[in-house]
């Protein structure tokens, strides 16, 4: 059965406005949309009326690119756990429902326009450290290095991580360290990551903490935000492989 | 900036000069309230172990560490709470609590500054304050009657009891961040450390009040 719901969107034109709810209400919703269905719905009709569509950021629309966003009635990727907003599905709403929806808020995520925000500092903490240094040449044997199997599980849970920023948009403190430390878990724990491990977590916390990012108060709201469900225990990893970080380099030269 | 200083204004750093001097102050509090218990041992017990401690040399540079600690606890405190507002200047229309959030854990700032109040009032009282009865031919202070005289008063003992609760509510989720902040703790053992941090605040908090309610309501 189709229904009706009410739609409270945040409109901004760019970075230096200052934004506003526009309430919309939006007819005829079918339950089998996905929750990104329904705002191209909406976009069809505003455009119809020639009016400015809503803009939002989506790519694969199948949970797997981290593109998608959205603050959903006070929930990043909305109500369902483990779950990004393309594979939200309206069924987990019902006639006369009123949604708001906002961008994602933090200082380093400045607002592009309406729902879409910029989160290119999550690349400038990828780039600051989040790699391995392999030689060139021949296509290495995929198992010449043999690893453990809890290992391996836990560096592939934490490699889950697709960067959405769902963590920072959860947290009270805006703070990016569920995501910095799913990447320095991931690294860090294999061999492959080893040569560069206490320098990757230095030079990754100290790029999060120019962007401008909050302090993470052990509240674990990140890891009830993330659609990936990945672990706040990596942030008590990432501590430490800070602290023994610059353990290390106060004691060599 | 040094590389030395640079850890100390790191985000991690600063979240561990917390955590330790946070420890620190524990440790403080666990000591203090042992001494405390002395008060039921009698009035001559409690101003000895009093003297004791006040006449020993080394107590200045015991002194100076504490306040030291005390210091880089509340300001680095001060400094973390306003870097994290300033990473969200605009706030939310609607949210919902989706993980461990808790009264306390978002009011550390709050409980934290009371206790400093709580502090500043203690030692005005205590220990910079005027005897009730003077003190003994070798300088022995009568501190014994002083507490007693303070917490007779209804107002200062609920004044007292009340700060002890915001000390409590403050360690509820303090200890248990600790462990976590020093990356000491483990999947497995979480959830009992968070047990054991709730009852470690209302531990500490009972413990503290036990004197202002003996004093003040019962004797
Ligand atoms: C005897 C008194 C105190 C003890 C035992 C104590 C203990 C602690 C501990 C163990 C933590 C956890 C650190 C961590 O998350 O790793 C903490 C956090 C905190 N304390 Fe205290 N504290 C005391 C007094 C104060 C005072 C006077 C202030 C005043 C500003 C304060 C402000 C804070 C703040 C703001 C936090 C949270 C920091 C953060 O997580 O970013 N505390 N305290
Ligand atoms: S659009 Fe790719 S994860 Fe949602």
């Amino acid at each position: 059965m189709n229904f009706s719901i009410t739609l409270k969107i945040w409109r901004q034109k760019s970075e230096f406005d200052t934004g506003r709810f526009v309430s919309y209400n939006l007819d005829h919703v079918s339950p089998d949309m996905s929750f990104l269905e329904m705002l191209d719905t909406l976009n069809v009709q505003l455009e119809e009326k020639g009016k400015e569509t809503v803009a939002f950021d989506h790519d694969c629309r199948e949970g797997i690119c981290g593109a998608c966003s959205l603050y959903i009635n006070g929930e990043p990727h909305g109500p369902d756990r483990g779950t990004t907003t393309c594979q939200l599905h309206m069924r987990r709403f019902k006639e006369g429902d009123v949604i708001y929806i906002e961008p994602w808020r933090a200082k380093p995520f400045k607002v592009v326009k309406d729902l879409v925000v910029d989160r290119s500092s999550f690349d400038r903490i990828i780039q600051a450290g989040g790699y391995i240094s392999v030689n060139t040449g021949n296509a290495r044997d995929a198992n010449a290095i043999p690893i453990g199997k809890t290992k391996s599980d836990l560096a592939f849970d934490a490699a889950a991580c697709i960067g959405c920023g769902a963590c920072v948009a959860a947290c009270k403190n805006a703070s990016a360290m569920l995501f910095v430390s799913a990447k320095v878990t991931q690294l860090s724990i294999l061999p492959q990551g080893h040569p560069e491990r206490y320098d990757r977590v230095s030079k990754m916390v100290s790029v999060m903490d120019q962007e401008g990012f909050g302090n993470c108060t052990n509240e674990g709201e990140c890891e009830a935000a993330c659609p990936k469900e990945i672990k706040k225990e990596n942030i008590s990893r990432l501590n430490r492989e800070f602290i023994v970080s610059k353990v290390k380099s106060a004691f060599s030269s | 900036m040094s590389k030395n200083c640079a850890v100390l204004d790191s985000s991690i750093g600063k979240k561990v000069i917390m955590a330790i001097t946070g420890a620190l102050l524990f440790g403080f509090l666990l000591s203090h309230l042992a001494g405390n218990f002395l008060m039921f041992c009698g009035a001559e017990a409690y101003n000895n172990y009093s003297h004791a401690l006040v006449s020993n040399p080394l107590i200045y540079v015991a002194e100076f560490f504490l306040a030291a600690v005390f210091l880089g606890h509340i300001i680095n405190g001060i400094i973390l709470t306003v870097r994290n507002k300033k990473a969200r200047p605009v706030e939310y229309a609607m949210t919902q609590s989706l993980g461990e959030k808790s009264i306390a854990s978002q009011t550390m700032i709050w409980s934290g500054l009371i206790v400093f109040y709580f502090l500043v009032i203690h030692l005005v009282t205590f220990k910079f304050g005027t005897d009730v009865s003077p003190a003994s031919a070798d300088g022995v202070r009568d501190i014994y009657s002083l507490v007693v005289a303070r917490f007779s008063e209804k107002i200062y003992s609920i004044f007292y009891i009340m700060c002890m609760i915001m000390l409590g509510f403050h360690l509820s989720h303090a200890i248990q961040s600790l462990f976590r902040t020093l990356g000491l703790s483990q999947p497995k053992y979480l959830a009992i450390i968070k047990v054991l941090s709730i009852l470690t605040g209302i531990g500490i908090a009972a413990g503290y009040c036990i004197f202002p309610i003996y004093f003040g309501f019962i004797k």
